[in-house]
């Protein structure tokens, strides 16, 4: 009888997890194999990269996250420097009209990994927080602006100087968590407040004010999205923001609890990723196939591998 | 002392004999049941709305899963043992309400305003909250004393959902996972309110998560009536949570489940040396 009834409960389970949507590690594997023939075709990366990033047998979590300063050139960093000083003086100053002398076009299609289709995001920003600046009322000017901040930044972060941190810094302390994710909805952009403030208290400055701010600001995102699921990525995007893309912000912000579970040592940010990297998948395998994809599905394609790779490579070191 | 029992379902073991307990004991008078019912559309859309597809787990385990294993447990104290021990008659909240003569209300909300003048009704010294979602301002305002509930894990550190598992998951090789009760007055926080009594639990001697859920279940019990006497005796003495002393915790997925089995049998093994019975120290904050 006891016997029977464990099978019943074992069928049930297994017919719960299918309805529910959990996603085996089986299955992610399987995606992200079949799409990454989509990251060749659509850039010039080789297929030694292709592989290393859909190679999902990664023993520790700090090669996934930390392996990311490889991937911006040299070369790069010195423009955005300057263009993210000028950005936080005219800040500072009040200011708020800025000169569209754009970093990104020289940049993006060098820089290899994660930030390469993110290009077109940061291009797309930047125009629109430029056309809007000049005539908008100051506050919706400061929001957009730390917003396009931001999307500069996440090609940035991987090394900045003592002035850039601190100018960013101040960025991210400008809106506190409650403002970067009010009580009903979460903003579009700020997977990039949390991924630079994470980053900021990887770098280990004793900053207790940006620890403690990305902690509040990841707890919050856990807290939207287990609460609200996929409702959660239904984002708040400004009016001003032409195609918005709403499954590469759910990604990112994926990334970034991945990014904070491991920051912090806390298996609840893997918890949450790991269902929001179920939702990711369901999307994904429904909208992608390596013969469809187009140049705006790359960094979806690219981000879910990344995604993929950290998260077995968090749930391989709990199990151990 | 006037006490009123707030139910999820019908036929929660655990509602059945918390009312029962209460009713028997002396100086108290249970004066009303307020009962959730379960086959309300609205009920089931806001739920699913919130819980989407793991509603279908919910009712599951709820109704299902935990009737059979309360039938096929061993020997050991169960919610099933314990009813049979005080020859609880009923299975049903409606039949021991009728037996005992107690008014019970019905309700698709637990905000409802009928349900807000039934408690009014009832007057309640206290409230025993044995299930059934969230309570708001009007309810807590009208509850007297307060409303107990008995949270399925240690609080302040572990507040929220799966807090059984959660431990094992977290709790480094060679530590012990901190397992057990609280009794705590409930506020508009999930799990934040002022702590009655904590329970702490060794796992030791169970073989699985689900044998520890059994048997926290008749400890439950037993934790909200002391809760009861404890009022009753003007001993209660409410401490205050510190939120940062504890963290939110949400539901597992399955991924993270595996593991926390494995690790709760691996923490088993290396627990060699003869513990303490299940039950390890009750304390008052």
């Amino acid at each position: 009888m006891l016997s029977v009834t464990k099978n019943i409960a074992g069928s049930v389970n297994r017919l719960l997890n299918r309805l529910e949507g959990t996603v085996s590690r089986d299955e992610h594997m399987r995606l992200a194999r079949a799409l990454a023939p989509t990251i060749q075709t659509l850039s010039s990366v080789d297929g030694v990269s292709v592989e290393r990033l859909v190679n999902i047998s990664i023993e520790s979590p700090r090669d996934c996250f930390d392996s990311w300063s490889d991937k911006v050139e040299q070369r790069e960093r010195p423009a955005i420097a300057r263009w993210l000083t000028n950005l936080a003086q005219a800040c500072a100053n009040g200011c708020t009209r800025l000169e569209s002398s754009e970093p990104f076009a020289q940049i993006d299609h060098a820089v290899l990994g994660c930030a390469v289709g993110d290009s077109l995001d940061a291009e797309n920003v930047a125009a629109v927080v430029f056309g809007v600046a000049h005539g908008a009322a100051d506050e919706d000017c400061k929001t957009l602006m730390q917003l396009k901040a931001l999307f500069a930044l996440h090609r940035y972060w991987v090394s900045m100087s003592a002035p850039v941190r601190a100018a960013i810094r101040t960025f991210f302390l400008a809106r506190t968590p409650v403002q970067w994710v009010p009580p009903q909805r979460i903003q579009y952009g700020c997977s990039l407040a949390l991924r630079g403030a994470l980053f900021l208290t990887r770098l280990g400055d004793e900053d207790r004010a940006i620890e403690s701010f990305t902690r509040d600001l990841a707890e919050r995102i856990m807290r939207r999205i287990e609460l609200k699921r996929a409702g959660a990525f239904s984002f708040h995007v400004p009016p001003q923001l032409a195609d918005p893309r709403p499954l590469l912000e759910q990604q990112r912000l994926t990334y970034g609890l991945l990014e904070a579970s491991f920051t912090f040592g806390d298996a609840r940010f893997l918890n949450t990723a790991l269902k929001a990297n179920d939702l990711v998948h369901r999307s994904l395998a429904r909208r992608f196939s390596a013969a469809t994809a187009d140049c705006s599905a790359l960094s979806n394609v690219i981000f879910y591998c990344a995604s993929v790779q950290a998260q077995e490579a968090l749930l391989a070191e709990l199990s151990r | 002392m006037n006490v009123v029992i707030v139910a999820p379902i019908e036929n929660s073991l655990y509602s059945l004999l918390v009312t029962e307990l209460a009713a028997q004991e002396p100086g108290v008078r249970v004066t009303g049941i307020v009962l959730r019912r379960i086959l309300d559309w609205r009920r089931i859309s806001s739920e699913y709305r919130r819980d989407g597809p793991r509603l279908l787990r919910k009712i599951w385990s709820k109704l299902i899963r935990n009737n059979i294993d309360q039938r096929s447990a061993g020997p050991e104290l169960t919610l099933e043992a314990l009813a049979r021990d005080q020859g609880l008659p009923e299975r049903r909240l409606s039949q021991l309400a009728r037996r005992r003569c107690i008014p019970l209300h019905r309700t698709r909300r637990f905000e409802d305003s009928s349900v807000i003048a039934f408690l009014r009704r009832a007057e309640p010294d206290v409230v025993l909250f044995t299930g059934g979602g969230l309570l708001r301002k009007d309810f807590l305002a009208a509850s007297g004393g307060g409303v107990f509930n008995v949270h399925m894990g240690i609080l302040p550190p572990y507040r929220g959902m799966d807090v059984v598992e959660w431990p094992f998951l977290e709790t480094k090789a060679g530590d012990d996972a901190q397992v057990g009760l609280t009794l705590h007055l409930m506020d508009q926080g999930l799990d934040t309110g002022d702590i009655l009594r904590v329970r702490q639990v060794s796992a030791r001697t169970v073989e699985s998560f689900t044998a520890l859920r059994r048997r926290l279940g008749p400890m439950m019990v037993e934790l909200m009536i002391a809760g009861l006497r404890d009022l009753r005796d003007g001993k209660m003495q409410p401490a205050p949570q510190k939120l940062q002393d504890g963290r939110q915790y949400f539901v597992m997925h399955p991924r993270l489940k595996e593991i926390a089995t494995k690790r709760f049998h691996t923490w088993r093994r290396h627990c060699s040396a003869p513990g303490p019975n299940t039950v390890a120290s009750v304390s008052t904050p």
